[in-house]
């Protein structure tokens, strides 16, 4: 696990991540102070749960994608991948390590989110209490199942086309899901159309797993089995990327 | 040291010279955010008929009810209608009838194709999960402190949808709603920010004499006008009211001279089937609040002229 350590490392050195764990824990506290939720005490709830989960995603895929990005071309730049590759390590596992590394971070950042979430925005009520609770975890389990494989497709890319492009393709991918679908959707209201619908059937419609909806206006929690269909949904779509990543990751530039 | 007193000579120049042309020049300093243009441009007009689906979104407080989809038979009705009877809301705003706040109606069919098929079967599938997300659970009622909340929320993009695209019959009804009512808006009684928002309304779509569309909307804008000052007509002078009689009629006429010349240049064609059926109706609906008001006008002229307060007010002022 030594190219482990070694992005672990390179990461923490860089420092950004104190910025990121700044957003995600003071943000929350600051944002609704600027809204109009500082007319009213009782406003500030929801508008902590938005900040809250919002700073989590512009950070983990700003910072996150950008990050993964950069690593994935160093290690194939630098050298250092083909000499993880003199001493058995496969591409594959050092994609992984590199993947593994990059985790450690946006993990503790997404509990964060979660805690500051629970602890700082919370019902008063004890059952939506305890519903805002399970809530806050099936939105941490979706979260970082739709944002990690996203780091491996960027770290994956990076390696072969450079760190700029597979971030801007790889964030323009996420932003796609969350975003674009649900716009493409409503032009498909207006005026069929078979191709744009069957783009849209093979999208990847990552926009069913912001469920900051649910906790800003209190919708109670997901039924399980509703939710284990949305788990598998994004199980999968993470399993086309992982194969995309594999067979796109380079430890070695042509140029 | 003469490199220092040279930077501050040209500091000083500099803060003395922008002082200068700064003088006089407040309004020039005034900010109204535009950025890129988008506002008020056609791409402001696409963008404001996107942020109509987050603004369905907070209205109905995040929840979608997707009961009303057939999935078997291959059809799902999505009702965007505002004019939708929610219980739990404090306000009735089913105002099929009453003039001036006509909602945005859009009935949206998405017909799936025969859930046998692949596609069908995928579309069901994306359905069923996007309702999953979407349904309340929460068996406790919504407080009224967040309904004031999402009706804060609404009311603040229905004002930047309108920003987008003033000429936007439904996004500018809509905003018009929540400054006429006070039960649903959460700014209080605004008459008279309800009252320069028709204004506005109206002298920003006559100006545009390229498409029928605003035309409409500055029809709707007069008659809104009309409905604030027949609450109570001893405060606006009838002259006033006669004024804004007027300009609905020319609104309405213009609305139907370029849609005459759109159907004959074959301009028309390039809306989509909802668009065209779209401006019948809320040319329709527009044509009948018309005749209200031209009714209420008559038998206001009719009657004896009430004591008038000692200082007439003007809407527009």
């Amino acid at each position: 696990m030594r190219l482990f350590h070694l992005t672990f490392a390179t990461i923490f050195r860089r420092k950004a991540w104190i910025l990121c764990l700044l957003a995600v824990a003071a943000l929350p506290f600051a944002l609704p102070l600027l809204s109009t939720a500082d007319e009213n005490p009782v406003l500030v709830q929801p508008a902590r749960a938005q900040a809250a989960w919002g700073a989590l995603w512009v950070v983990a895929l700003i910072w996150g994608i950008f990050t993964a990005a950069r690593q994935g071309e160093s290690n194939a730049r630098s050298g250092v991948g083909e000499y993880f590759l003199t001493t058995g390590v496969s591409p594959t596992r050092q994609l992984l390590e590199i993947w593994l590394a990059q985790l450690c971070y946006i993990v503790p950042l997404a509990l964060i989110a979660g805690i500051v979430c629970i602890a700082g925005a919370s019902p008063s009520q004890a059952d939506e209490k305890s519903m805002w609770l399970v809530t806050n975890f099936q939105y941490l389990v979706v979260f970082l199942l739709v944002v990690s494989p996203l780091y491996l497709l960027g770290a994956a890319l990076a390696s072969r086309f450079g760190g700029i492009a597979a971030f801007a393709l790889t964030l323009g991918l996420a932003y796609y899901g969350l975003d674009g679908v649900g716009r493409l959707e409503n032009m498909l209201k207006l005026e069929e159309n078979p191709m744009l619908q069957s783009l849209w059937l093979v999208s990847p419609h990552y926009h069913l797993a912001d469920l900051t909806p649910r906790l800003e206006f209190k919708l109670g929690v997901i039924p399980w089995d509703r939710f284990g269909q949305l788990f598998l949904y994004f199980s999968g779509i993470a399993l086309v990327l992982a194969a995309l990543s594999r067979a796109a990751f380079r430890i070695k530039t042509s140029a | 040291m003469k490199s220092s007193a040279l930077n501050l000579a040209l500091a000083l120049s500099g803060i003395g010279l922008a002082a200068l042309g700064a003088r006089g020049s407040r309004e020039g300093f005034s900010f109204q955010p535009n950025p890129l243009g988008v506002k008020g441009s056609s791409y402001g007009a696409v963008l404001a008929m996107a942020m109509q689906a987050p603004i369905d979104t907070y209205w109905h407080g995040g929840s979608e009810d997707h009961s009303h989809c057939d999935h078997d038979h291959g059809v799902c009705t999505h009702d965007h209608d505002h004019d939708h009877d929610h219980d739990e809301e404090e306000a009735d705003h089913d105002h099929e009838g009453e003039g001036g706040h006509h909602h945005e109606e859009e009935e949206e069919k998405i017909l799936v194709a025969s859930p046998a098929s692949w596609n069908g079967r995928l579309t069901n599938y994306l359905e069923s999960l996007e309702s999953a997300v979407n349904a309340r659970t929460n068996p406790r009622a919504v407080s009224d402190a967040h309904k004031f909340y999402t009706r804060r929320k609404t009311e603040d993009k229905l004002r930047f949808a309108y920003e987008l695209d003033p000429t936007h019959y439904g996004n500018y009804n809509s905003y018009q709603f929540f400054l006429n009512e006070p039960a649903v808006g959460t700014r209080g009684a605004l008459t008279r920010e309800a009252a320069d928002l028709a204004v506005r309304t109206i002298n920003y779509c006559l100006k545009i004499d390229n498409d029928p569309r605003p035309a409409l909307t500055a029809a709707s804008a007069a008659e809104n006008l009309l409905l604030i000052m027949f609450q109570d007509p001893a405060k606006y002078p009838m002259s006033e009211m006669q004024r804004i009689g007027e300009s609905l009629d020319i609104a309405m006429v213009r609305h139907d001279r370029i849609f005459a010349e759109w159907q004959r240049d074959g301009r028309l064609e390039n809306l989509s089937e909802m668009r065209r059926q779209e401006i019948a109706e809320r040319r329709l609906f527009t044509d009948r609040i018309r005749r209200d008001c031209k009714a209420t006008l008559l038998r206001l002229e009719s009657q004896p002229a009430a004591p008038r307060q000692p200082q007439q007010q003007s809407a527009a002022n």
